[in-house]
């Protein structure tokens, strides 16, 4: 199923104006997509202990959604052009020569990717701003200067980042990089999660160190609120949060993230047998191991 | 002499003996008597020490009233008072945001200074106001809260100073934590308090509409959102400027949120993007909605629009563009406007 994947997705254009995900149907020919309003993607990471399990098929995976098993089509994930979104505090982790570390940054992850790879950066401080928009691994990145700023909007850049549709075809990678605060954003960690359950996109947090002092002036909010409720945004997508120094550098944060998300499989299936609308739990195992699969843990249909 | 003495024991807390004095505070003092403020603002620009510049403001104040006459008139030294006053907030906001310590003792300075009157002289209101927006915009909480009953004091039934009491009591109330438990519940006391405080302000025509505003936020943060909606819905639209309308629209959508009216909030958030369209807060709370709502691809576009770069300006700019930013400074977002009247009280 991994293999020939380039045909695979030879007519994805065609699915992507439909609105659902695409459907890769199997066969002894050639296999292609097909238009399928209402079919969904699910990324997934299988690990045998701590390693990535490699090699699966599309047999190997039982996906329950609300608790009827599924059909499903397989891929992995590193067979596929991927879109990262890189959120990246200015406020805090770029201080000093903002323009300069971003662009080294952005430098250093697009080196990592496949040309057919695309990436996209927002700014985060008191504003959030699109600095790159969506181009191509393969091309030259250009920066726009990030907004000045001292507070930090972090669940407003959540937000815009989860609520952009992932193209079919082409699963979608979050990172969100910050020192896990947020003292500005009228939307919260609740706001952020309902997105985040509505969202094709993998979220991964990354929180390096800890949170800026608070300056002068008014600030409405003393920080982001209990972590694990801001975990559960990034768990509701089949991502994580992680912790690291504040000293481990930008780029093995986000080369690490892109490789874990490479490692994973994406998994199609047209719901059946359930209502579509409202929401649907999802559970991932592997037929006859016992891998943990890390998953989104459903998604809101209709 | 009496007057002249009472001059010096008001001031006798503020200065500190032995500092450089900044030779220019006398001829700042002499050109903003004059209203001579294209002089003023070149010199304020000059400031650095605001400490040293009290003390030579509060040495220049004393050789001013002293000099013109040997036995000044009271109208004289009041006049001198409130010009020492002006300047001293002047420079207050010039160097606040590096220097606030000695910002706020400078429009103490300033408080104790015009409280020597018995009563309120022409163009003291103007001072107070701006006074206490600076406060706001600084978020010193606890001088806000003490210059805001000396403000009360001189000026009982004044709107501005009603209201800026109330927002005394919420800039005191920040910053929220987020956490599980409502602001009534963890901050009884202030929640009461500020709730008394903003419906006192409501009973005044002049800032009903931003008492209200307030009330909601206030509600909000109480997880009161019934009573959020109803505070909301009585503010007389037409009379209220945009920057307010922004705020009622913006919070009403979220109070229509949590009471299930998805559709509503909607339509709240479209209006406050549309009174204020570069601001973000308003519209990543639309996208979000929409989502929510079922509505994807316009959500997308919503969200994309939110953060689509703009041309570089200031920090500050964005705080002017999105009023939620600003929100919690008070009346500082119109200090032009404030200290404009607080000159045109001194020309007088």
């Amino acid at each position: 199923m991994t293999r020939g994947v380039a045909a695979l997705f030879a007519t994805a254009g065609i699915a992507g104006t439909v609105g659902g995900g695409p459907v890769v149907t199997a066969g002894d020919g050639p296999q292609v997509f097909r238009a399928a309003a209402d079919a969904t993607s699910v990324h997934v990471v299988v690990r045998d202990r701590n390693r990535p399990v490699a090699g699966l098929a599309a047999e190997d995976f039982v996906l329950e959604d609300n608790g009827v098993r599924q059909r499903v089509e397989a891929v992995s994930a590193a067979s596929l052009p991927i879109d990262v979104t890189v959120i990246l505090d200015s406020s805090g982790s770029v201080a000093g020569s903002p323009a300069r570390q971003l662009q080294r940054d952005v430098d250093a992850l697009t080196a990592l990717l496949a040309p057919d790879d695309q990436v996209r950066v927002l700014s985060v401080s008191t504003t959030v701003t699109e600095i790159m928009a969506m181009q191509p691994a393969g091309a030259t990145p250009s920066l726009a200067p990030p907004a000045p700023g001292g507070a930090t909007a972090y669940f407003h850049a959540l937000i815009a980042a989860l609520l952009r549709p992932a193209t079919p075809g082409r699963p979608h990678l979050i990172v969100a990089l910050g020192d896990g605060g947020d003292n500005v954003s009228l939307l919260d960690a609740r706001d952020a999660k309902e997105i985040a359950q509505r969202s094709e996109g993998v979220l991964q947090i990354v929180i390096r160190g800890r949170p800026g002092g608070r300056g002068m002036g008014w600030l409405p909010f003393a920080g982001p609120g209990d972590l694990d409720r801001v975990e559960d945004i990034a768990q509701a997508t089949g991502g994580r949060l992680t912790r690291v120094p504040a000293d481990r550098s930008v780029a093995e944060l986000l080369s690490r993230a892109v490789a874990d998300f490479k490692t994973g499989y994406v998994l199609w299936f047209t719901p059946t047998g359930v209502p579509i609308a409202g929401w649907h739990d999802l559970r991932v195992r592997i037929a006859g191991r016992n891998h943990t699969v890390i998953a989104r843990r459903g998604y809101f249909g209709g | 002499m009496r007057v002249l003495g009472a001059f010096l024991v008001a001031t006798a807390l503020a200065p500190v003996q032995g500092r450089p004095a900044e030779p220019r505070a006398a001829a700042l003092l002499r050109a903003y008597d004059r209203a001579e403020f294209a002089d003023v603002d070149a010199g304020l620009a000059a400031l650095t020490d605001l400490g040293a510049f009290l003390d030579a403001l509060h040495m220049a104040a004393i050789e001013r009233a002293r000099g013109e006459l040997s036995t000044p008139s009271l109208p004289f030294v009041e006049r001198v008072r409130l010009v020492g006053a002006s300047l001293a907030l002047e420079a207050a906001q010039r160097r606040g945001q590096e220097q606030p310590a000695a910002a706020i003792a400078l429009v103490e300075w300033g408080c104790r200074t015009l409280r020597l009157s018995p009563e309120p002289q022409a163009g003291e209101l103007a001072w107070f106001h701006a006074s206490l927006a600076l406060f706001e915009g600084m978020a010193a909480s606890s001088a806000l809260e003490v210059h805001s009953d000396h403000a009360i004091r001189r000026f009982p039934n004044e709107p501005a100073v009603v209201l800026a009491r109330a927002v005394s009591a919420e800039v005191w109330s920040f910053p929220d934590t987020r956490s599980s438990q409502t602001f009534a519940e963890s901050e009884e006391r202030q929640y009461t308090l500020l709730v008394y405080r903003l419906r006192q302000a409501q009973k005044y025509a002049p800032v009903h509409a931003e008492a209200s505003v307030r009330l909601a936020y206030t509600f909000i943060r109480a997880e009161k959102f019934k009573d959020a909606d109803e505070t909301l819905r009585r503010i007389n639209r037409s009379e209220t400027p945009a920057r307010l309308l922004y705020l009622a629209d913006l919070f009403h959508g979220r109070a229509l949120e949590r009471l299930g009216r998805p559709l509503d909030a909607i339509a709240a958030y479209r209006s406050a993007v549309a009174v204020v369209p570069d601001a973000q807060t308003a519209a990543i709370a639309l996208a979000a909605a929409l989502a929510r709502a079922g509505d994807r691809a316009e959500a997308a576009s919503a969200a994309a629009l939110a953060v689509a770069s703009r041309a570089p300006t200031l920090a500050g700019d964005f705080a002017w563009q999105d009023p939620w930013l600003s929100y919690g400074q008070g009346d500082l977002p119109i200090w032009p406007d404030l200290i404009l009247r607080v000159r045109d009280g001194v020309r007088r």
